[in-house]
């Protein structure tokens, strides 16, 4: 049986590496002199070696973007993309360190004030030269993007001083301590300036142009988006020519595909693929810790929820270990604080122990030994909704009913948690800036998301000063007392952290998994 | 006259309908399934919804006979109370088209002219979208919910009863006894109820069979692409869609609940192949 | 006929109109919201409802309805996507022949196969091969297609790695989702074939046929097969459509970039000027299907060929008989 398979599977190789063969012919000839065709026996030889040299990396992507266009769409697979197609004034390195990109020096003269010296080689695909104009336009599309508008707050564009080519000078309203993370993310990608004004946004959106390492060549719609490597890039060139961008909706289904070799690469596995990659001496899967705490959200405005011992009574009747063990398997570790833990200003400050007992007596004590119910709303995504019947089985222990409504996920998030018929949620944010404050986005008064959101004094102004304060050592004490208070008054209750998963093909080299799950792909290599 | 007829009607349907062995074979399947799900308090070992982490990932045993599931409850007690949920969602959505649709279809073919034209103009309008699409847009505007699929089903079944009943009204309507009775001077509704109905009921018999398996199916594609039921409730569609993560890994979870999904539709339909040609010895094959 | 077809098609405008309402209604009260599925977790409160105004979902519901038809009548507008900021008009055909291939792989599967196993089985009634064709067509109609379509994943792309898993490259590509979506086509045609072929092979015309010393093979070919042709037509004409609307769920499993998954991503994303543009189009293709089929009864059976001719006599006629296949299905 399992000759007849590997019998079978060579065959079907062979037939592959004939008609590629065959439709080489057809185009025009690939000469890599490098290493012969006839020693691509590599080790662990499996189906799909007999291939001639690699110059496509085939990257399966679990949605398909809306459009390319930096400032306007949010969705993290368009960030992803735009990460190959644009460049950003910064990067952030594996360690959360600011390091320079487009930016070759820069200077704070003073709290609201940012003066940058960009790169003089840069051309746009479109063989222009990328100027401190761009740069400037791009912080005034910033101002206003979908994407974009409420992180870029803080920022004043109007005043944004072009000096020179090279040169230019960015303002702050306020003082802003997370302004270089921001400009190092994808949605910061700087565009140019003479394309977006002379064609329309649908097709700024579709036919993207940037300064990357790659060129954009086209997109078939639901199914794939390819992309190609930029000879004249300034930076380190890719060691590969075509970048292929496949569509593939369905966790599942990805695996699957990878294991077949239609992709080389993938994130956003289901945790039992990754399990099973991980044994799998054909294939690498990689996990990272991510940028996002998965956490029991509350709608203050509720008349029970809004008591802080009964949100305590909740806080202890949950064992979160059982609930990431059942909802995610090995695909989270145990939160520890309200913050993961790969963000600036992180402390682990643990979670409340699962203690039944005191959660019958706090309940007791607040009045309510005899349980109530209320409701949770999720989105239709099955880590959420195992999230929210797991938790639902533990309170049900101490006589509370939580009831669970699940909707769509646009649905979820435009109207359920922002109208208050939401008494709480199983909620998260990607903070893929790393910086605590896009973390905590949700919690200001003002967000407009009525269940995450909290009217408590004291955190809205540890947000506050989080986010203006400058100094280094003062920010980290502030995000240190806000993780303690947000513990101690159970304004949230963090039950796990996530984790990113991604797996590759063994050839796929120089991969650096990203815990944002926007990978920079241009390092990659095969072996 | 029109007394006895439906009752000896009723007992050669029942005569023939046992002679087919398929059907019976249907019935009984039916019969246990939908024990279980009346009496699923009783019959399921275990609770449904309770977590127990200590039992994640079970294979089949004595214990579990279907194995637990990733919150380690067990897939048999679930599989049963899916049972309930199916078979509730899908009579709800079933009697709901059967009211609707036969009220239409059976007034338009007795009252005729403009009345008629406006129904079934409309009904086509309805019948222009494919069933499916309309049930998973319904279901989609409504929300997720038993009461909410029900009625999604069931608004993309009406106007199949509506055609079904109508045209089978048209060739009852000019029967004598129908003409005896509008001679006598019957009103129209007593008409309709007394005299037309059931006399017209063997298609829209067959048909409600055919709509409950139609149903069962909707109901779980619907939750399988994330309409339909909200959990920890058991439907048997969410428990593939959210089981379908461990399909490599974990076989029973996606197994049991298909294979649920199959005997009960598999039943339907054999008892529904029974019915037509006991109702209608003409189309027996 | 060409009066007939003429009349038919004019039909079609106010059914349409019809379901444009409809649809738009479905939508309308639906309680979701797109903006904030445009503009992101990071949207401001302030941006949702500019957005809001700017996409005009804050009007009274006739004027966004009359705004909507308007352009579909007068611009042939059908509105742009949320999501993309293309043309609906653009993403539907974009997605569309990929739907139709599938389409007709899985119903050229169909039509093969079935007919096939019916003639099979009507010819050797009551024999182990009818039998056996009888229950695989029971258990046909009562797979669920999604869960078809996972476990033929499961076993010929992954455990065997005949086939690729997901995708729409190439005639190897096209087997697993056209399979999965055949399976129910293939039961009725079946069933339909063997009752029509076994109503057919009693007929006189076909004792005479063999009676004049013609083999077994060419009476059923050239006699049987042609009188059996009106009601297997039907039930092609009708899975034809429930196919179409069959493959949304199936596509979504596969990663076919068809109409399929267009809707359903629109969907969970409220992205209602595509939601409304695809169903419209799902509509449109299916009113037409059926007039296709109705034209080639005509061609096939002269009884009815004659009803055309004096269209006035038997008005009722074309509805009957979708009515009574209705039931058949």
């Amino acid at each position: 049986m399992k000759k007849a398979k590997k019998l079978f599977s060579a065959l079907l190789a062979i037939s592959l590496a004939l008609s590629c063969a065959l439709a080489g012919c057809g185009n025009r000839q690939q000469s890599d002199p490098g290493s012969g065709p006839a020693s691509t026996t590599a080790p662990g030889g499996n189906s799909g070696t007999a291939a001639p040299a690699r110059d496509t990396l085939n990257y399966g992507m679990p949605q398909e973007p809306g459009k390319l266009d930096p400032q306007n769409d949010s969705l993290l697979v368009t960030k992803m993309t735009n990460k190959q197609l644009y460049d950003t004034l910064f990067v952030v390195d594996e360690d959360k360190n600011i390091c320079p990109n487009l930016a070759t020096e820069w200077k704070w003269a003073d709290d609201l004030t940012l003066e940058v010296t960009i790169r003089d080689d840069v051309t746009f695909h479109n063989g222009e030269k990328l100027t401190a104009a761009d740069v400037a336009y791009t912080l005034e599309r910033c101002a206003t993007g979908n994407a974009t508008a409420t992180l870029y707050a803080s920022f004043d564009v109007e005043n944004t001083v072009v000096t020179d080519d090279t040169h230019l000078t960015i303002k702050m309203k306020s003082p802003y301590a997370s302004a270089l993370n921001i400009l190092a993310n994808a949605i910061s990608g700087i565009v140019c300036k003479s394309y977006a004004q002379s064609v329309d946004e649908t097709t700024f959106g579709r036919e993207p142009i940037g300064s990357g390492a790659f060129k954009f060549v086209e997109w078939v719609s639901g199914d794939h988006i390819t992309l190609v490597r930029n000879d004249d890039y300034w930076g380190q060139k890719p060691a590969y020519t075509n970048l292929n961008l496949r569509i593939i909706n369905d966790n599942s289904a990805r695996a699957m595909e990878l294991e077949t070799g239609g992709i080389d690469l993938t994130d956003s596995l289901n945790i039992a693929d990754v399990t099973r990659f991980k044994e799998n001496p054909n294939i690498e899967a990689y996990t990272v810790p991510s940028t996002k705490v998965v956490y029991m959200a509350f709608n203050e405005s509720h008349p029970i929820l809004s008591n802080e011992k009964v949100r305590l009574a909740i806080a202890h009747a949950i064992d979160a270990q059982s609930v990431c063990k059942m909802a995610y398997g090995d695909g989270a570790i145990l939160a520890t604080s309200s913050m993961p833990s790969t963000l600036y200003g992180y402390k682990n400050v643990g979670l409340h122990e699962y203690d039944v007992d005191l959660a019958k007596q706090l309940l007791a004590e607040a009045g309510y030994a005899d349980g109530f119910s209320f409701n949770t709303v999720c989105p239709s995504v099955a880590a959420s909704i195992k999230t929210a019947e797991a938790v639902k089985a533990f309170l049900a222990a101490v006589n509370i009913d939580m009831t669970i409504e699940q909707y769509d996920a646009a649905t979820w998030r435009g109207t359920k948690l922002r109208d208050g018929s939401a008494d709480s949620a199983p909620y998260n944010l990607t903070a893929d800036t790393y910086d605590p404050d896009q973390n905590y986005m949700h919690l200001y008064a003002d967000s407009g998301f009525v269940t995450v959101s909290t009217k408590d004094e004291t955190v809205n102004r540890l947000l506050e000063e989080g986010r203006g304060e400058t100094d280094n050592e003062k920010r980290l004490a502030i995000y240190a007392e806000l993780q303690d208070y947000i513990k101690e008054h159970a304004i949230e209750i963090p039950l796990v952290e996530n984790i990113i998963s991604y797996a590759a093909q063994p050839y796929v080299k120089g991969f650096i998994p990203d815990v944002g799950v926007q990978p920079d792909l241009k390092y990659i290599y095969f072996e | 006259m029109e007394q006895m007829k439906p009752k000896k009607r009723r007992g050669t349907v029942w005569r023939r309908l046992k002679k087919s062995k398929t059907a019976m074979l249907g019935l009984g399947i039916i019969a246990v399934i939908v024990f279980m799900a009346v009496f699923a308090d009783l019959v399921a070992p275990y609770p449904y919804d309770i977590p127990d982490a200590t039992a994640i990932f079970q294979y089949p045993s004595w214990e579990h006979i279907m194995g637990t599931d990733d919150f380690g409850r067990d897939i048999f007690s679930r599989v049963i109370y899916g049972a309930r949920v199916s078979l509730v969602i899908a009579l709800m959505s079933v009697t709901i088209s059967i009211a609707c649709g036969v009220t239409l279809g059976v007034t338009a073919a007795y009252f005729g002219g403009s009345y008629e034209t406006v129904i079934m103009r409309l009904l086509d309008g309805f019948m222009a979208i494919p069933s499916l699409l309309l049930a998973i847009s319904i279901s989609s505007a409504l929300g997720n919910g038993q009461l909410q699929t029900a009625i999604a089903i069931a608004i993309s079944n009406i106007p199949t009863f509506a055609r079904v009943s109508r045209a089978s009204v048209i060739t009852v309507k000019e029967t004598e006894y129908v003409e005896a009775a509008r001679s006598i001077g019957a009103r129209n509704g007593r008409i309709i109820l007394k005299h037309i109905l059931p006399n017209a009921l063997s298609p829209i018999f067959v048909q409600a069979t055919l709509s409950i398996v139609n149903a069962i199916l909707t109901i779980a594609m619907l939750s399988f692409i994330g309409l339909g039921i909200e959990p920890p409730t058991p439907e048997w569609g969410s428990m593939l869609s959210l089981g379908r993560a461990y399909i490599r890994d974990f076989w029973p979870i996606v197994t049991f609940p298909g294979v649920m999904i199959m005997v009960t539709v598999i039943s339907f339909n054999m008892l529904g192949d029974g019915l037509r040609d006991a109702l209608d010895p003409r189309l027996k094959q | 006929m060409s009066r007939y077809v003429l009349k038919r098609l004019l039909l079609m405008i106010p059914t349409m109109l019809f379901v444009v309402i409809l649809v738009f209604t479905i939508n309308y009260f639906s309680e979701g919201d797109p903006v904030s599925d445009i503009l992101g977790p990071e949207a401001t409160q302030a941006q949702i409802d500019a957005k809001r105004e700017e996409l005009g979902l804050n009007d009274p519901y006739h004027e966004q309805l009359f705004r909507y038809i308007k352009g579909i009548v007068t611009e042939f507008d059908f509105g742009i996507s949320y999501k993309t900021g293309k043309n609906v008009i653009d993403e539907v055909l974009d997605r569309f022949p990929t739907t139709l291939l599938l389409t007709l792989c899985s119903m050229g599967i169909a039509v093969v196969v079935g007919i096939t196993l019916g003639v099979i089985s009507a010819v050797k009634q009551y024999s182990v091969f009818d039998y056996i064709a009888t229950f695989l067509s029971l258990v046909g109609v009562s797979i669920p297609s999604f869960w078809l379509g996972l476990m033929l994943m499961l076993v010929f792309a992954v455990n065997l790695g005949w086939l690729p898993a997901s995708g729409f490259y190439g005639p190897s590509y096209w087997i697993l989702p056209s399979v999965a979506i055949a399976t129910i086509p293939i039961s009725t045609i079946t069933r339909t074939t063997r009752s029509a072929m076994l109503e057919v092979i009693r007929q006189d015309y076909m004792r005479t046929a063999r009676a004049k010393g013609l083999g077994e093979g060419a009476v059923i070919l050239r006699h049987g097969l042609k009188n059996t042709l009106i009601p297997v037509i039907t039930v092609i004409g009708i899975q034809l459509g429930r196919t179409l609307a069959g493959s949304i769920v199936v596509e979504n499993i596969f990663s076919v970039p068809g109409l399929g998954s267009l809707i359903v991503n629109a969907i969970y994303a409220r992205n209602y000027p595509i939601i409304q543009g695809a169903i419209l189009f799902c509509a449109l293709t299916f009113c037409l299907i059926n007039l296709m089929v109705d034209i080639l009864y005509a061609y096939i059976d002269p009884r009815i060929k004659s009803q055309y001719v004096r269209p006035k006599a038997r008005k009722r006629a074309p509805a009957e008989a979708a009515a009574g296949a209705g039931k058949e299905g």
